[in-house]
């Protein structure tokens, strides 16, 4: 198979997902995949690569969206700055965070993670100059913007659609080159064996650091598109701990350590909630829980996992 | 073969004749908490909406025609709140929405509704943004969250010798507690009364010991306490009457003062502890207390203010699609219904309803929002283990024992 064939064949679909319906809500359904998709990205580089387990990844979302919004409504500068900025910031504060956090190994990590995404969202809460605190922020309408001589209709889905599909490309992309880099292979070190990393000399620290960094950077992009689109933010909605396990449920059904998994995992967390939720009103959440728990109990290297697996033997045979 | 042609007959004959009668039916929205920890609000809600929409369809509908109610699960996480907002209106093809029960959501909601041109009654959700971001689609039958303490105001400005002559405010740094707080301090300024203590907690705090100390040495004649969370009103009273606070009023507002909890965890010390209670319609009115009866009858259970919200919203919701005139063209339908609803003035059991654009105390410029909602406050006060309403006098079941 030529090297460009399957991302290309990616992005052919990509763009032509959207064209196969006129319904707005299966485009808000499309938009909610690759949102997903873009969260168990992010979450899958650290947890899935490195097996470092965060719980507090809402942290890097919250921040993305709070820059993305305060950059609009507070500086006046165009949002899509602000997104960039927001996901560059995310990266920044990952920084100290994972200096200090990293110090800790296995569960201690994971309640540190944990401990400073409520850090965030009190100091979210409480700084009300600058995040207008409980209140949250509220966008009501989106500056015009020209895109190759055409005026971008925000009232419509597609635009919203294809940044979502540009940012989850990128974090496919970016996936990708990490598994095949020098630093892929830091990583998958230090998650098989932290001693015998440091023995052959990895700085594990900085490795898992910069793990942490890219992986606050797409999620911090995920933010900021969550503020643009649901244009409504606030401290309980975006430093969620739901949202932080949701992250964690993307990739581990899609596949931990792959480069398609959470995009597996989005579409089939995605289309399982709304079939279930348009079947039974109030119960469920029963039947997605037993997803989980038959998805752990049996496909432990999650669907698209399996899938690889499935694959390979296919060929060797 | 012969059989199985025959199941599928009767079935396709049941999907069309269901079909059929959905087309006829007029269809409200409602995304609600189902599921999670909301649920038993959204519960309340579905019971709520059903009763008024089974006594609207007994007596023949909206000129003739059915009207139906969808409720969608959003639970109480504000995406969804947006995805089921956007099924509801696009794909079920509602004519107008309602219900959303957190303010959270229902901001999601309301900015959807704007977007997609279709009215969205609001029934509790009380956040002020909800309709001060000049959005025409929405529309709110409720009083917003500054409007709570104003009852209070009133109470101290009309009963001799009531006005404080210092008070101490404690509130939750919920975007409730602090809406209250700010509306109530405004107040109290304008009146030139001293501040002696302004302290914010985040919710479920387990030691309100630290505080209570520092609003005792500070002596206020009022304490005015905030707490959305039941906990929260439960132990500030209790710390606050052991550290020995002893002002002439304690006053609670929101959702932790009101309930029977309260009372019975308390026992004596909740005591003619005031709460600025939040509206569930006027008990000496009879359109009031005939759905306080009919409700306790049918469910078993003493309905509250979300069961009087739901129930009245339905009303004015079919009271503005029994006046708009209804073409099929849903565009054009919902505008219809948006254009009733602006001329909506009538009486339910939450009280009077009619939409207007005004100024909040807090400075809100509101939108469609009920120009009654100042009435629409209430003061009550626990007697005996029961909360009782004691002003305005017109809502009162029983008089006010102040100062002991």
């Amino acid at each position: 198979m030529p090297k460009f064939a399957l991302p290309g064949l990616l992005v052919a679909v990509f763009i032509a997902a959207p064209l196969l319906s006129t319904h707005s809500f299966v485009h808000h359904l499309l938009i909610m995949v690759l949102f997903s998709t873009l969260l168990g990205l992010s979450w899958n580089l650290l947890g899935g690569f490195a097996g470092q387990v965060s719980f507090g990844h809402s942290a890097f979302l919250g921040v993305g969206a709070y820059t993305t919004l305060l950059f609009y409504l507070k500086l006046g500068l165009s949002p899509w700055l602000g997104l960039v900025a927001g996901g560059a910031l995310a990266m920044v504060v990952a920084v100290p965070i994972g200096l200090i956090c990293f110090r800790l190994r296995g569960p201690y990590f994971s309640l540190a993670t944990l401990a400073v995404a409520e850090i965030i969202r009190l100091v979210a809460l409480n700084w009300e100059e600058l995040t207008a605190g409980p209140q949250g922020l509220i966008i009501t309408h989106l500056p015009a913007l020209s895109l190759f001589g055409q005026t971008v209709n925000w009232e419509s889905k597609l635009p919203f659609y294809y940044l979502i599909a540009l940012l989850a490309l990128l974090g496919m992309g970016l996936t990708h080159l990490v598994a095949r880099s020098r630093l892929g292979a830091y990583l998958l070190a230090v998650r098989e064996d932290l001693e015998s990393a440091e023995a052959v000399g990895i700085d594990t620290v900085l490795t898992r650091v910069l793990a942490l960094a890219l992986s606050a950077m797409l999620v911090g992009l995920a933010g900021g598109f969550y503020g643009l689109y649901f244009r409504y933010i606030d401290p309980d909605a975006v430093f969620s701990v739901a949202l932080s396990v949701e992250m964690v449920f993307i990739a581990v059904v899609g596949g931990i350590a792959t480069t398609a998994g959470p995009i597996v995992g989005a579409i089939v967390l995605v289309s399982i909630s709304e079939t279930f939720r348009s079947q039974f009103q109030s119960g469920h959440l029963i039947f997605y829980g037993l997803f989980m728990m038959l998805v752990i109990r049996y496909l432990p290297d999650g669907i698209w996992g399996r899938v690889r697996l499935a694959l390979k033997q296919v060929r060797e045979r | 073969m012969k059989q199985m042609l025959r199941c599928l007959l009767a079935a396709s004959l049941t999907v069309i004749s269901s079909a059929a009668l959905a087309e006829d039916a007029l269809k409200i929205g409602a995304p609600q908490p189902m599921t999670g920890a909301d649920a038993p609000f959204g519960d309340k809600f579905k019971k709520a909406y059903s009763m008024a929409i089974e006594e609207i369809n007994a007596k023949g509908g909206v000129n003739g025609r059915k009207i139906e109610i969808v409720i969608e699960d959003h639970q109480a996480k504000n995406p969804l709140a947006a995805t089921v907002a956007e099924k509801l209106i696009t794909e079920d093809k509602v004519l107008i929405l309602t219900g959303g029960r957190a303010s959270g959501q229902a901001i999601e909601i309301a900015s959807v509704a704007q977007r997609l041109k279709t009215p969205y009654l609001v029934d509790h959700p009380s956040a002020d943004a909800v309709t001060a971001k000049g959005w025409d689609w929405v529309f709110r039958q409720n009083p917003p969250g500054s409007i709570y303490p104003e009852a209070f105001h009133k109470f101290i400005t009309e009963v001799p010798g009531a006005m404080p002559k210092s008070v101490a405010v404690v509130y939750d740094n919920t975007l409730f507690g602090k809406t209250i707080a700010a509306a109530t301090i405004a107040f109290l300024k304008s009146k030139n009364v001293p501040i002696v203590a302004d302290e914010a907690y985040p919710v479920n705090t387990l030691d309100f010991k630290p505080i209570m100390t520092k609003v005792k040495a500070a002596n206020p004649d009022y304490l005015l306490m905030m707490a959305v969370a039941t906990t929260d009103a439960i132990l500030m009273t209790r710390h606050a009457k052991e550290i020995g606070v002893t002002p002439r009023a304690f006053v609670g507002f929101g959702g932790g003062f009101g309930v029977g909890d309260f009372a019975t965890q308390l026992g004596p010390l909740s005591e003619k502890v005031f709460s600025s209670a939040s509206w569930s319609g006027n008990p000496n009115d009879p359109l009031t207390a005939a759905f306080y009866k009919n409700y306790q009858a049918k469910y078993g259970l003493h309905p509250h203010e979300h069961e009087v919200e739901g129930y009245s919203v339905i009303y004015v919701i079919a009271d503005a699609l029994k006046r708009a005139k209804l073409t099929g063209n849903l565009e054009a339908d919902r505008d219809a219904i948006r254009q009733a609803l602006l001329t909506t003035d009538m009486q339910t059991a939450f009280g009077k309803t009619k939409f207007g654009n005004w100024t909040g105390p807090n400075g809100d410029q509101y939108t469609n929002q009920n120009i009654y909602s100042p009435e629409h406050s209430v003061l009550a006060q626990w007697r005996n283990g029961q909360l009782l309403n004691v002003y305005p006098k017109d809502n009162a079941e029983t008089a006010y024992a102040f100062p002991e």
